[in-house]
């Protein structure tokens, strides 16, 4: 492990607001059942009020999540697995076959799309579907493709000046992954929070 | 209930933005797969001045495949069209005059004519093909039907067959990418894909329009009545935004207006079950003028969210079919049971009118108040009517007078406190009150109710202030004296012939006509009757209609020949008895000998 960068710790920050959005996300339905469940006139089974609570959100936004969260796979992947400068396991640099190719930067990032990110497809947007998601809200998470792009140049300049190493581009480009997550995560956290409140 | 919402005129235009609002994310330079509205309803805008078209950006041209569309409603009308010549030579109307004539009895009186001149049917089923009248057939046809649920099937085809051959469907998208990334907005949905297409289809048509103003107000009646010439049963509600006080932009009367709206009221709620539309919402813009000193676009905002209760589709589990709008649309037209010997007694069919639906409507935020302050906050305090604006109601009314209550909620509340909370004020029976609940959203609870026929029962209510009877009497008695006082201009419209100006002398100034009707329906208010409109009238019918006799919110047709008959011989009996009586004799002599 780099000793310039905290690079494990950083990652537990973000693996940590990842679980909290878990738990965030487990709970709100938990508080939601309970809800119905004092108030309805009949038995009801989970995947009932599963549909019942179910928005649809837009095709618009939810290509843009997509999108999001599959480049912030990309982007996760260039950060911490471009050079053996931060976790010091497996980087991009011990494949020199790709790593020397003009493509070579593409050929990581399709593996890391075709591999995670079709479960990263399968599973995400369909969280954001049971929450009221403002048209403000939505508007914002805009930026995040632009956090990302920005993280993945940071990391792209790393992998180029390579064995050299700048700590300030790899901050800048965690400081951007770590906003895009939030930006991802903000509106399962708020209707979490808005549901607290009840 | 999934609408689909059909915005006529310049009022409905701009509400109905506030319906098809875009819930989706917009990336500005593109979109993937359908706009997306709150509920999924879709929409139309209907407008016959093509210049208001083109003083905006929102809506596109239907033709050119444009969502949200407009559609002018003369558009299928050439302008060398045989129909077009036939009614302005002989009539003086203008087929595809802009913006018409900003008369509700213009309106009226130019689709009456297509009903009932033989010779213009026959021209324009010659000339149009598909209909026997170009513009309600080419509004319903191209306009609206394609995105009902009426649209499938067999009847699509053959509806595809007689439709415009310029229609290029409703999901006629720029830049829309199909199958893979659409389905995208399915993630997540448990409809099977068998099933993608007819939910997304409308299950009901849902009118804007303003009462007083110029093209809502005139197409309103003709369009449903031609809609429902078509499809007999399928869910049909009007939404009808009375014109405030005072003088427009366009700098017309309020008298002028309020008789548009009278005659447009008139005119919806006179039409029998199956004949016309299934409800008249009613609002009061002098209300959302007073509460929100005249910003249009907040009253826009407040008609919208007034009604998102019942557009919400996030029904409790196993509710699901709560929401079906051919069920609402039954209990719309729910009428008290009788027993045996009422039957009996009666002998006669009871006929139906269209209810009056006020809405009553309250939000507050998921944390504070409870279900009691909020079906206050729609009703007002009890006995406190007014002044309006200060609660949820929509229109003056007094809420302790409706028959029925339809009751949509958005929150966490088990249907029995909701029935005790609304029952506690309006002072109905729990099997009079329906209920329809919509899963909360976290933030903020709403309500809405809907009062059917807030009215009647008592006499003397018109001179309460902020009682439906007393607005209604308001502006009827202000329709009246623009009538009285404004011949001239009701009668002298330039392009009129005399055959038209003839009909309208009789239509508004004739025996039994306009000014003789309205004056029966202040008698009914001021004596506490229902229903307040009961006559059908028609410019170019037959006016000398017998009376019905009426009760309740029902209409009796005349009585049946036995039944005359019956009577007759007993008023000749009575006659007989009193003629033989010594007292009658007597006075009979001093007649005689005086």
């Amino acid at each position: 492990m780099s000793e310039t960068v905290p690079g494990l710790y950083l990652l537990a920050v973000m693996m940590g607001m990842v679980i909290l959005s878990l738990i965030f996300h487990t709970h709100y339905f938990v508080r939601v059942t309970d809800h119905v469940k004092k108030t309805s006139d009949r038995n009801f089974q989970r995947k009932d009020l599963m549909a019942a609570l179910h928005i649809p959100q837009g095709s618009n936004f939810n290509t843009m999540m997509l999108f999001s969260w599959i480049l912030f796979l990309v982007a996760f992947a260039f950060l911490y697995f471009m050079t053996p400068d931060i976790l010091g396991t497996w980087d991009y640099f011990r494949v020199p076959q790709v790593a020397s190719d003009s493509f070579g930067l593409v050929y990581f990032g399709a593996a890391v799309i075709l591999i995670p990110g079709i479960l990263v497809a399968l599973f995400v947007p369909q969280c954001y579907g049971y929450y009221q998601i403002s048209a403000q809200l939505k508007q914002v998470t805009l930026l995040t493709p632009v956090f990302l792009l920005a993280s993945i140049a940071c990391s792209v300049y790393l992998g180029t000046i390579y064995p050299e190493f700048n700590p300030f581009y790899w901050y800048v480009g965690y400081v951007a992954l770590l906003i895009s997550l939030a930006l991802m995560l903000t509106p399962i956290a708020k209707g979490y929070i808005e549901e607290m409140r009840t | 209930m999934k609408p689909c919402v059909v915005g006529i005129g310049g009022a409905g235009g701009n509400i109905l933005k506030q319906f098809l609002r875009n819930q989706d994310l917009n990336l500005v330079i593109h979109r993937f797969g359908e706009l997306l509205a709150f509920g999924d309803v879709k929409g139309i805008w209907l407008e016959s001045a093509t210049q208001d078209t083109q003083g905006q950006n929102y809506y596109g041209n239907l033709s050119e495949g444009s969502y949200p569309p407009y559609l002018i409603c003369h558009a299928g009308v050439g302008d060398s069209s045989a129909t077009r010549s036939y009614v302005m030579e002989k009539y003086g109307f203008d087929l595809k005059a802009m913006g018409f004539d900003r008369r509700a009895e213009y309106l009226k009186a130019m689709f009456e004519i297509f009903e009932l001149d033989p010779e213009l049917k026959a021209k324009c089923s010659e000339e149009f093909k598909r209909s026997d009248n170009p513009l309600s057939g080419f509004m319903w046809n191209t306009g609206i039907r394609p995105f009902t649920t009426l649209s499938m099937g067999k009847s699509a085809r053959v509806s595809e067959k007689a439709g415009s051959k310029d229609q290029e469907g409703t999901d006629g998208l720029p830049g829309r990418i199909p199958s893979i990334l659409r389905s995208l907005n399915e993630i997540g949905r448990t409809k099977g894909a068998g099933e993608l297409k007819s939910s997304r289809l409308c299950d009901s048509i849902l009118f804007l329009a303003s009462l007083g103003g110029g093209t809502g107000t005139g197409f309103i009646n003709p369009i449903t009545s031609f809609v429902r010439s078509e499809e007999v049963i399928f869910p049909i509600f009007a939404l009808g935004i009375l014109t405030e006080k005072g003088s427009d932009k366009r700098h017309a009367a309020e008298g002028q207006r309020y008789l548009g709206a009278v005659i447009a009221m008139y005119d919806l709620l006179t039409r029998e079950a199956g004949q016309g539309i299934d409800g008249l919402l009613l609002m009061d813009n002098q209300i959302l003028m007073e509460r929100f000193e005249g910003n249009y676009s907040a009253m826009d905002g407040a008609i919208f969210g007034a009604l998102k209760p019942l557009l919400d589709l996030r029904n409790y589990p196993g509710d699901q079919l709560q929401d079906d709008a051919p069920a609402i649309r039954r209990v719309i037209w729910e009428v008290e049971a009788e027993n045996g010997k009422e039957q009996k007694d009666r002998g006669h069919e009871i006929r139906l009118l269209p209810p009056m639906l006020v809405p009553c409507y309250h939000t507050q935020p998921d944390t504070s108040g409870d279900i009691d302050t909020l079906v206050e906050g729609a009703f007002g305090k009890a006995g406190n009517l007014f002044p309006l604006g200060k609660d949820g109601r929509l229109f003056p009314c007094d809420p302790t007078k409706a028959d029925r209550a339809l009751v949509f909620t958005r929150g966490f509340f088990s249907t029995e406190e909701i029935a005790e909370a609304v029952s506690a004020i309006i002072h109905l029976p729990e099997n009079k009150i329906k209920i329809y609940r919509k899963l909360g959203d976290s933030k903020n609870e709403d309500m809405l109710i809907l009062l059917r026929n807030p009215y009647g029962g008592a006499s003397g209510e018109h001179k309460r202030q902020g009682t439906l009877e007393w607005r209604l009497h308001e502006i009827i008695t202000l329709s009246l004296k623009y009538i009285d006082e404004n011949q001239t201009n009701i009668l002298g419209f330039q392009s009129y012939k005399e055959i038209t100006k003839d009909r309208l002398r009789n239509y508004f100034y004739g025996e039994n006509g306009l000014i003789d009707e309205l004056n029966n329906c202040l008698d009914r208010l001021e004596n506490g009757e229902r229903p307040i409109f009961t006559r059908p009238l028609k410019i170019f019918g037959d006016a000398a209609i017998e009376p019905p006799i009426t009760d309740s919110c029902l209409v009796r047709p005349e009585m049946l020949a036995k039944d005359k008959y019956d009577l007759r011989e007993m008023v000749k009996s009575e006659l007989r008895q009193i003629l033989k009586s010594e007292d009658c004799r007597r006075r009979i002599r001093e007649i005689l000998e005086s």
